[in-house]
């Protein structure tokens, strides 16, 4: 009896003992970080200013974090880091389109920023974080053409810096090691065009369609070579259609019109809307905001100034630069989707495009506002360009941006087979 | 950027007390004794190998012997990040550790010697491309010398004694790279990284080499209780080394350019190696051209074992014995930067390290006249607090079972052979600083294979 309890005491004390000796620690995946599926291992999304997360003609980490791409990145439960700026930001995003620096200086007639400022020269410092990001996912570059993911050869920013460090989209890349990526590029080789304050809607700053196909197409070759198992490639929306730009013929009707019309814009008498903008004339022509809703608000406030418009003007697009813009968008748009049937085809993945105009257009009736909200509208200082649209009333705000991604999360799933889950 | 630079050096040299913990420490210095699982603190092997075991076991060795034997071992091993699962394996070689052992009888009752091993005397190597614990360290070298003369007495039939003064020389030699994220803008209170530059830029290579020499005091006891049981122990002491390091830097190409409109005002296109450049400068805190000199002292713990060996039958013997290194002691280790060399102030690391504990069992089987058995098996406890698993240390608890065998080649020849492999448990480490954590997994196994020769002469 002795013995067989000597026996078990010693049989159990080596289990004891074999336990304690061979405790292995394991990897660590902290909840919320671990993919819902390999495909999303690392997700890197490339692109401009609307991927980086630009908001009210500025950044922050408020704003970067808003980006579609990262709320895709929180669905797919991967690590995603981004290269985050410290507020107020660089430079600090609007907070009041219609407050503006009434005192002589280098600031004068500008906007109200964050951080209490109407400096936007002002530029804070990349934000160090505790952790600093092993590498970059969001290598997006507010401002990117398509020429940059390839050499910062654009017109680069100091954000190009303080996102890359000296890098290339590209080169970011492939640091992550990518199994998804999306690449949204084309924006800003209209854009430049479509804003430009002296000449809205220069041809000379549109990027040839020539020279897209062979940039975009030589992006994707890098792209391609690092070997993701799926990308998306989202289309450029037509430029023209965002609220920052106001319909020539719109300014007309409004200030001619009738007793009994009840569209609910009024015109003060000191702004002055040329007959060169009716309609058919005007209808196409586009009057940037500065030129438009900002002068007829200006107007308003100072009523012995006799302000107006003049839609033959330069600094609108006019009837033939809209025309090229439009029909370049479309052909960039035709060719990105050919490169995804192509892509798809040569390396058996899918290689998805995303028509961004459908998005656009899959909005609710009166998203995009046809004349911006403007003093004294309550809504004219937190949303004078409507819910969709930031404060600059060209890019996105954060209600698009999660519009955006549940559209992405629906094509994801329905071509990946994914389960991504929809944001609420 | 002349602090974080200096950062990284001052790093190089307070490692030597980090990587001369458990994982760099080396106990197969003898074949006969690896074979049993290291178990020799009541009955060394009788070859001389007892001057660094237990210096009271040189008693009864008849004559003069000479023994000598290497020790080869391959480890491998590897890091595996917890997120993309990216696993990085070590880079070793095969690295050869010597030993020799040299001893005469003066008299039935006093035997000297001399024992010349290498207690500290691995390499950690990793790859430099992709391996983000580059910065912490790509490749140690330990190489340390114990030359020990040693006298043991028979005290009487039952107690013997013995005693060795190890002059000890160790060199170490520390590469890392130096991540350009983390250097201060010239001239700025802010780093590289707030201006965008990637975490995990290699702009320049440390190179360290350093020097040290101590001494030592081995002590040792054995007692024959009985025909059949004996009990033993040994003592090292406790011994501050000084190690004087020569550091060089070289700059790494980091072939990124800035973009126009960057922060700092250059023109677009500038290379940032041309920013960072004036660093390696003569008389630069880089400066390439020259070593920095620095400085550190450590102390070399205290360690011991006990044991008891049981024979069961005349040719078969049963032998157990508990291990212990004072690492404990290692809670800083305070850098000296030479004032005439720099203006650098000093720097303390606070590795706080833990005890180390072995449990070690091993038996003895005498086949034969010429032929005898062994196997073991031993438990060790790792050095390093969970904070300071790094490349440079990835270290943990680990098992190990031995086998070998000795045979007697000629009436003066003896010949032993020995196998072990070591599996150490995966543990949690780092690849980054300190305030990032631990990112991932280290695992590590390691084969070992002991040769000795052992000649006597006389016989």
């Amino acid at each position: 009896m002795l013995r067989t309890t000597r026996g078990y005491a010693a049989a159990a004390l080596g289990l004891l003992l074999a336990v304690a000796a061979c405790s292995n620690d394991e990897l660590f995946h902290p909840a919320g970080l671990t993919p819902v599926d390999p495909l999303f291992a690392s997700y890197v999304s490339m692109g401009t200013t609307i991927t980086a997360g630009w908001q009210s003609d500025g950044i922050n980490d408020s704003t970067q974090l808003q980006s579609f791409a990262v709320l895709i990145a929180r669905q797919m439960q991967t690590p995603f880091y981004v290269p985050l700026m410290n507020r107020p930001g660089c430079r600090p995003p609007i907070d009041n389109i219609y407050l503006v620096d009434a005192t002589p200086g280098p600031t004068f007639g500008k906007p109200h920023r964050v951080g209490n400022t109407f400096d936007d020269l002002f530029c804070a410092l990349r934000k160090t974080q505790p952790v600093p990001p092993p590498y970059i996912n969001n290598v997006a570059v507010p401002g990117a053409f398509v020429v940059d993911p390839l050499n910062n050869g654009g017109k680069p920013t100091a954000l190009t810096t303080f996102f890359l460090g000296g890098q290339t989209q590209i080169q970011a890349l492939r640091r992550a090691n990518p199994t998804f990526v999306s690449v949204e590029l084309g924006i800003t080789d209209v854009l430049g065009a479509a804003t430009d304050k002296v000449n809205a809607g220069n041809p000379a700053l549109i990027t040839p369609l020539g020279t897209f196909q062979t940039l975009y197409g030589d992006v994707l070759d890098s792209v391609q070579a690092t070997n993701p198992k799926g990308v998306l490639l989202i289309g450029v929306p037509y430029v023209t259609v965002v609220p920052y730009f106001s319909v020539g013929s719109y300014f007309y009707t409004i200030a001619n019109r009738a007793p009994t019309d009840v569209t609910p814009d009024t015109f003060p008498p000191n702004f002055v809307v040329n007959a060169n903008c009716a309609s058919p004339g005007g209808d196409a022509v586009l009057v940037p905001f500065p030129n438009g809703a900002a002068v007829e608000a200006f107007a308003k406030a100072n009523p012995l100034a006799t302000v107006g418009l003049d839609c033959s003007s330069d600094v609108n697009i006019l009837a033939p630069e809209l025309l090229a813009l439009t029909d370049t968008v479309t052909d960039y748009n035709t060719f990105i989707s050919s490169q995804a049937t192509a892509r798809s085809a040569a390396t058996g993945r899918p290689w998805v495009y995303v028509d961004v105009n459908a998005l656009l257009a899959a909005l609710p009736p009166g998203s995009i506002p046809a004349f911006p909200n403007t003093p004294p509208r309550p809504t004219s200082a937190t949303a004078p360009f409507g819910l969709f649209f930031s404060l600059d009333g060209i890019h996105p705000s954060a209600v698009t941006h999660k519009a955006i991604a549940n559209a992405l999360i629906q094509t994801i799933n329905g071509y990946f087979g994914t389960s991504l889950q929809a944001i609420p | 950027m002349r602090r974080n630079a200096w950062y990284a050096l001052v790093l190089c040299l307070g490692s030597p007390a980090l990587v001369s913990a458990q994982g760099f420490g080396i106990y197969e210095h003898n074949s006969c004794t690896m074979a049993r699982g290291g178990v020799a603190a009541a009955s060394p092997c009788p070859d001389g190998s007892a001057i660094f075991f237990n210096p009271a076991g040189l008693v009864g060795l008849s004559g003069t012997h000479l023994t000598a034997g290497v020790t080869l071992i391959r480890a491998n091993g590897g890091f595996t990040d917890d997120f993309l699962l990216q696993r990085t394996d070590l880079d070793d070689p095969l690295i050869p550790v010597p030993s020799g052992f040299v001893t005469h009888a003066i008299t039935p009752k006093v035997t000297v010697g001399v024992g010349l091993y290498v207690p500290y005397g691995l390499e950690t190597k990793w790859p430099t491309a992709g391996f983000e614990g580059r910065f912490l360290g790509y490749n140690t070298k330990i190489h340390s010398i114990y030359v020990q003369p040693t006298v043991a007495y028979q005290v009487d039939p039952r107690l013997k004694v013995g005693l060795g003064v190890a002059y000890v020389h160790g060199s170490v030699e520390l590469n890392q790279r130096v991540d350009l994220s983390e250097q201060l803008v010239t001239g700025q209170t802010f780093t590289f990284a707030a201006l965008g530059i990637p975490t995990a830029t290699d702009f320049a290579d440390s190179h360290l080499t350093a020097n040290g020499n101590g001494f030592a005091v081995n002590i040792g006891g054995i007692l024959k209780v009985s025909e059949r049981l004996s009990i033993g122990a040994h003592w090292l002491t406790r011994k501050t080394m000084t190690y004087k390091g020569d550091g060089t830097f070289r700059q790494i190409p980091t072939n990124l350019t800035l973009a126009a409109g960057n922060p700092l005002g250059l023109p677009g296109g500038t290379p940032v190696d041309a920013v960072v450049g004036p660093q390696f400068a003569a008389g630069a805190p880089l400066d390439a051209s020259r070593g920095h000199k620095a400085s550190t002292q450590f102390m070399l713990p205290q360690q011991g074992s006990i044991g008891l060996a049981y024979k069961l039958r005349s040719n078969w013997t049963v032998m157990a014995d508990y291990h212990y290194v004072g690492w404990g002691a290692f809670h800083s280790v305070t850098v000296h930067f030479d004032p005439a060399d720099n203006t650098t102030p000093d720097f303390t690391l606070t590795p706080d390290n833990k005890d180390t504990h072995g449990f070690r069992i091993g038996t003895e089987y005498q086949q034969s006249s010429k032929l005898t058995l062994r196997g073991g098996y031993l438990y060790h406890t790792a050095a390093e607090p969970t904070e300071f698993v790094t490349p440079l240390l990835p270290e943990n608890d680990r098992n190990a079972v031995t086998v070998g065998l000795g045979y007697q080649l000629t009436p003066g020849l003896h010949a032993d052979l020995a196998y072990q492999y070591i599996k150490q448990n995966d543990r949690r480490g780092r690849v980054f600083s300190q305030t990032v954590g631990n990112t991932g997994l280290y695992s590590l196994h390691a084969h070992l294979l002991g040769l000795g020769l052992a000649y006597t002469f006389g016989e």
